[in-house]
């Protein structure tokens, strides 16, 4: 298949993810029980005003529809809780706070784990190496929200080396990103040494030393390229974790971004905020999916012919 | 089970989780304290030979608790992981073995799944059928079975092209005979390994959505309900959280311990 084919397919399953996504997004928060406006204090009249101002009365179709065409416009309703507050709105002042931590999060993995990555598949001491297969197995096995909550203990509050709520300085960062960081980096690790690996029993590495190119040229001109290309296929689940990552992050560290206004969306049982933020992360992950499956394409032919 | 006995790492990570599994499944039996009885005389309690790792809020005795917290983790983590695998196994070995446009069509469906993050979907789940140790295994498989599906369509690709498959075919074999007869015996060593990948995928999912409180709720308590409850007096009681902490680092690096390779 030649490229723009393969470009072309890949773009329309991901706009059919995309609607998958909203639909179902949709129709299950629809049927979650009880009226959002609930409330013992409530006559039953009342809620029905509010339900007709919210536009619930009508048929599930017809809200469908509305939906839809209000997300084209980038409308995603408004609160049910908090009282004319616009969830694209909340959006629009909650995503820089995610997309920094989650940002310099997956930059700290990328380096961290690329230097363990290399370390372990090249060190000649089996200290090296054993310490750090143990070492990124055990750093995998902590849950985020386990290491978030041992950061801020031991470095926030015991020792007080670095602030713990907020994003007010460059110092606020240093703890929510390295819990976040902690599993990507073991993961950039693992592939790293994994493909450093593959790679060096094949031909033309075996080739390129006969000619008597050195250990470091060959690692970093030859090898490297094609296990960068892999990390790439690791971006896209990254951006997933990250994002749910952030749920854990944002309440422990009280930071005000996306997953701290999700976290109170489902405890307070905002169902469109819970929609609108829902829609919102899962089109996010998506579209880095599709940009990291496409430069993939492009950067390592063998991708495109395995596909 | 020969396969993980090779490397050593392999043989520590079973024998931690033989350690566990074996405190996870005698501790109900023994007369420890039980793990829902409140002692209004004995909050917060530090650790001491009654209470090995002293009581909680409500004078509950956490070494009980942990334990059987555990005991929950590992049943979520095993029932979920065996039922993606059920299920990965079969939709891998129809779309594999039909071939053609219905394998296409199942693998697009199948990356429509992943490419959408599951913990969103399998919050929304829990909200709408409520938090059970049920609804949280249910909601794990809705996108636990991708990768075990992948793998096994990957194989059977592979293997249909054998000529001893081709041989039983020419004999007569029907198409389910020739899945389970003459493929499956060839797919157990990867389909194991990956079920036992899911184990502590499940256990991190399930620990994660009760951390969030949309999980397994109240009386019963996963190893991730423990943790979220002890956060609240995490700053002056740090070692409640610290327990069921080390449990789960535990059982879930014994886990990876068992299925990397070094």
């Amino acid at each position: 298949m030649n490229m723009g084919n393969y470009i072309i397919k890949r773009i329309l399953t991901g706009i059919f993810s995309l609607f998958v996504l909203i639909t179902v997004t949709f129709f299950l928060t629809r049927s979650m029980p009880g009226s959002p406006f609930q409330s013992s204090n409530i006559s039953p009249n009342m809620v029905e005003t509010m339900e007709k101002e919210y536009g619930l009365d009508e048929p599930a179709a017809v809200q469908y529809k509305n939906y839809l065409t209000g997300l084209l416009r980038g409308e995603m309703g408004i609160s049910y809780k908090k009282q004319g507050v616009r969830v694209s709105d909340v959006i629009a002042r909650a995503w820089p706070y995610t997309v920094k931590v989650g940002g310099l999060a997956i930059l700290t993995a990328l380096v961290l784990g690329t230097a363990l990555g290399i370390c372990q598949a090249c060190s000649r001491k089996t200290l090296v190496r054993e310490g750090i297969f143990i070492g990124t197995v055990l750093g995998g096995a902590i849950p985020n929200f386990a290491a978030a909550v041992l950061l801020l203990l031991i470095f926030g509050v015991k020792l007080g080396w670095f602030p713990v709520s907020g994003l007010l300085s460059r110092a606020h960062y240093v703890l929510p990103v390295l819990s976040l960081a902690l599993y990507p980096t073991t993961v950039v690790a693992r592939m790293m040494n994994q493909s450093i690996r593959e790679e060096s029993a094949k031909e033309y590495v075996v080739m390129a030393k006969a000619r008597g190119i050195s250990q470091k040229k060959i690692l970093y001109c030859h090898i490297l390229r094609h296990a960068w290309t892999s990390i790439l296929g690791y971006l896209g689940p990254a951006a997933a974790y990250l994002i749910t990552g952030s749920f854990v992050t944002e309440t422990v560290f009280n930071i005000p971004g996306l997953g701290r206004e999700f976290v109170n969306a489902v405890s307070g049982r905002d169902y469109t905020m819970i929609m609108g933020l829902t829609i919102f992360m899962g089109m996010v992950v998506i579209i880095v999916n599709l940009a990291m499956d496409i430069l993939r394409m492009i950067l390592e032919p063998s991708v495109r012919r395995s596909k | 089970m020969k396969t993980f006995w090779k490397s050593k790492y392999s043989r520590l990570g079973i024998c931690i989780l033989l350690v566990l599994t074996f405190f996870t499944v005698l501790v109900p039996f023994l007369p420890f304290y039980d793990p829902v009885t409140q002692n209004a005389d004995l909050r917060n309690a530090g650790s001491s030979l009654m209470h090995l790792f002293g009581t909680d809020k409500f004078g509950r005795d956490i070494f009980s608790r942990v334990w059987y917290g555990a005991g929950i983790s590992m049943k979520v983590g095993i029932l979920a992981s065996l039922i993606s695998s059920i299920v990965g196994l079969l939709y891998g070995g129809i779309a594999g073995y039909a071939g053609k446009k219905t394998d296409m069509i199942m693998m697009q469906a199948a990356d429509i799944v992943d490419s959408i993050p599951s913990l969103l979907y399998v919050i929304l789940f829990m909200l709408l059928f409520g938090a059970s140790v049920k609804t949280v295994i249910l909601g794990i498989c809705i996108s636990g079975w991708t990768r075990m599906a992948r793998v096994v369509r990957g194989e059977i690709l592979r293997l249909k092209e054998m000529d001893y498959i081709l041989a039983a075919r020419l004999e007569g074999s029907g198409a389910m005979r020739i899945l389970i007869k003459q493929m499956l015996p060839n797919l157990k060593e990867k389909v194991i390994l990956n079920a036992v990948l899911l184990v502590p995928e499940a256990i991190f999912t399930e620990a994660f959505l009760s951390f969030l409180g949309v999980g397994i709720a109240a009386p019963a308590a996963s190893l991730g309900t423990l943790i979220q409850e002890a956060r609240s007096q995490m700053q002056i009681y740090p070692t409640q959280m610290m327990w069921p902490v080390r449990v789960l680092v535990l059982l879930i690096f014994s886990l990876n311990l068992i299925v990397r390779e070094n």
